[in-house]
């Protein structure tokens, strides 16, 4: 054999093993997914909470330039007391509903049968809508467990568990899809269901709404808990625009959703809810 | 340079953390700068000959954070980002592009087609093989790309004084 054929011949046995190599490490990164992940978390959550914690605070700093420091304190105060008393009040609309058509007896707010776990996020992917929180298997966290703020506004649904950590799909993910009733600002009106869908990049919009009932701006979206899944009456959002059409058999709307991802400090999973 | 490898893992691992942890509170239309993205085109915009192992480790490295952070399967951006390493290669040869064409306009423009090559590929993996690689393509891609620019601007600035200035003093040495 030649020089120059010996130098081929050499060449391409590196590349075949370094080939090889990157096909075997990349079917054992598949294989082991799951532990490989949680080791880049825990890993990684240390100085990704250093991060986060900066990323808070220069968010809430910028937010300060714009208004003063005072006049943002008023406001983060009275949204919050307005989320719990929308919350309180979506309720309450509910009870008086039953109330007036005599079916059942009228729950008290002890009888919401579920618990909540307490969970901080530690990574958020605006790419494909997840955020990461921080507790997984072993704190018994399960797949399909509700995430939501201490105001119960809904956040989305835990979609992968890992040992010490889940990925929790959000709301405005294109692959999430949650039954809603929309709550009419006058109780004499018919509630209105439909679906809420993802849109991507943080966007969700109200679709699957019968086009002959009257959707109209401000109103308060809400789950409707027909699923089963989770509870009703926790906060998604509200209506901005209704898109409606005489030729289509449905309306959509836009909506302006209540998890914020910049403000969210504890959250919570909601666990063993019971319908 | 035997510390050449570790130090690309650590690099790419901060960045991952800073993309993930920090950077999405100061997302726009929910697009944040794609630090691995950006870091990989800057390699393999800068570096024209022989060093195709670094760029391919690199690719391995750069994919592996990418799809950790996905939770898509592993791979899948390794073949994307080769893909873009090879598409770059065969793009510099016919535009016969040499080393005086290290412009920031040149590589802007460059940087914007394969910014834009690089989500329609990824879009377009996850159409036929039906599975979720967390790529979306629409017009908002712009909106996303016009925010990257800026952070692929300040890394090609970065890049040249650091490391591509200190490569070609070398080589005038010898």
């Amino acid at each position: 054999m030649n020089l120059r054929s010996k130098k081929q011949f050499i060449f391409s046995q590196k590349i075949l093993i370094r080939s090889l190599v990157f096909i075997i490490s990349i079917t054992l990164l598949n294989l082991f997914s799951g532990p490989v992940r949680n080791f880049f978390y825990l890993s990684s959550s240390p100085i990704a909470n250093v991060f986060m914690g900066t990323g808070e605070s220069l968010n809430y700093f910028f937010g300060n330039i714009l208004l003063s420091k005072k006049i943002r304190k008023k406001s983060d105060e009275l949204e919050r007391q307005n989320k719990e008393i929308m919350y309180e009040m979506s309720i309450l609309k509910d009870k008086i509903k039953e109330f007036n058509d005599t079916s059942i007896a009228v729950e008290n707010s002890e009888d919401l049968n579920f618990s909540l776990m307490l969970v901080k996020i530690n990574g958020i992917n605006l790419e494909n809508d997840t955020i990461g929180i921080n507790k997984g298997q072993e704190d018994g966290v399960l797949e399909g467990m509700l995430l939501i703020s201490k105001e119960m506004s809904v956040y989305g649904r835990v979609t992968k568990v890992f040992k010490n950590f889940s990925s929790v799909l959000l709301l405005s993910a294109k692959e999430s899809t949650v039954d809603v009733k929309v709550q009419p600002k006058n109780i004499e009106e018919k509630t209105i269901f439909g679906v809420l869908r993802g849109k991507g990049r943080q966007s969700v919009y109200l679709d699957l709404v019968d086009a002959e009932l009257n959707l109209n701006q401000d109103d308060l979206i809400v789950t409707s808990g027909l699923e089963g899944f989770f509870p009703p009456n926790l906060l998604i959002g509200k209506v901005i625009s209704v898109d409606k059409s005489d030729l289509k058999p449905f309306q959509t709307a836009k909506v302006e959703h209540y998890f914020e991802i910049g403000n969210s400090d504890n959250l919570f999973l909601i666990e063993n809810y019971k319908k | 340079m035997w510390f050449k490898y570790p130090l690309i893992v650590l690099i790419l691992f901060f960045a991952t953390i800073f993309q993930f942890s920090l950077l999405p509170y100061f997302s726009i239309a929910g697009y944040t700068p794609n630090l691995l993205f950006i870091i990989f085109f800057l390699v393999i915009f800068f570096e024209n000959k022989g060093k195709y192992e670094t760029i391919i480790f690199m690719a391995f490295v750069c994919s592996i954070f990418l799809d950790i952070t996905t939770i898509s399967y592993f791979g899948i951006s390794f073949i994307i980002l080769l893909l873009i390493f090879g598409l770059e290669k065969a793009f510099s040869y016919l535009s016969k592009s040499g080393q005086e064409k290290i412009s920031i306009y040149y590589f802007l423009a460059i940087f914007s087609l394969f910014f834009i090559l690089y989500h329609l590929i990824g879009y377009f993996v996850s159409f036929f093989f039906k599975f979720d690689t967390g790529f979306s393509f629409s017009y908002m891609v712009l909106i996303g790309l016009l925010y990257n620019i800026i952070f692929a601007g300040i890394g090609f600035y970065l890049y040249k004084l650091v490391i591509y200035k200190k490569d070609t003093n070398q080589l005038k040495l010898l």
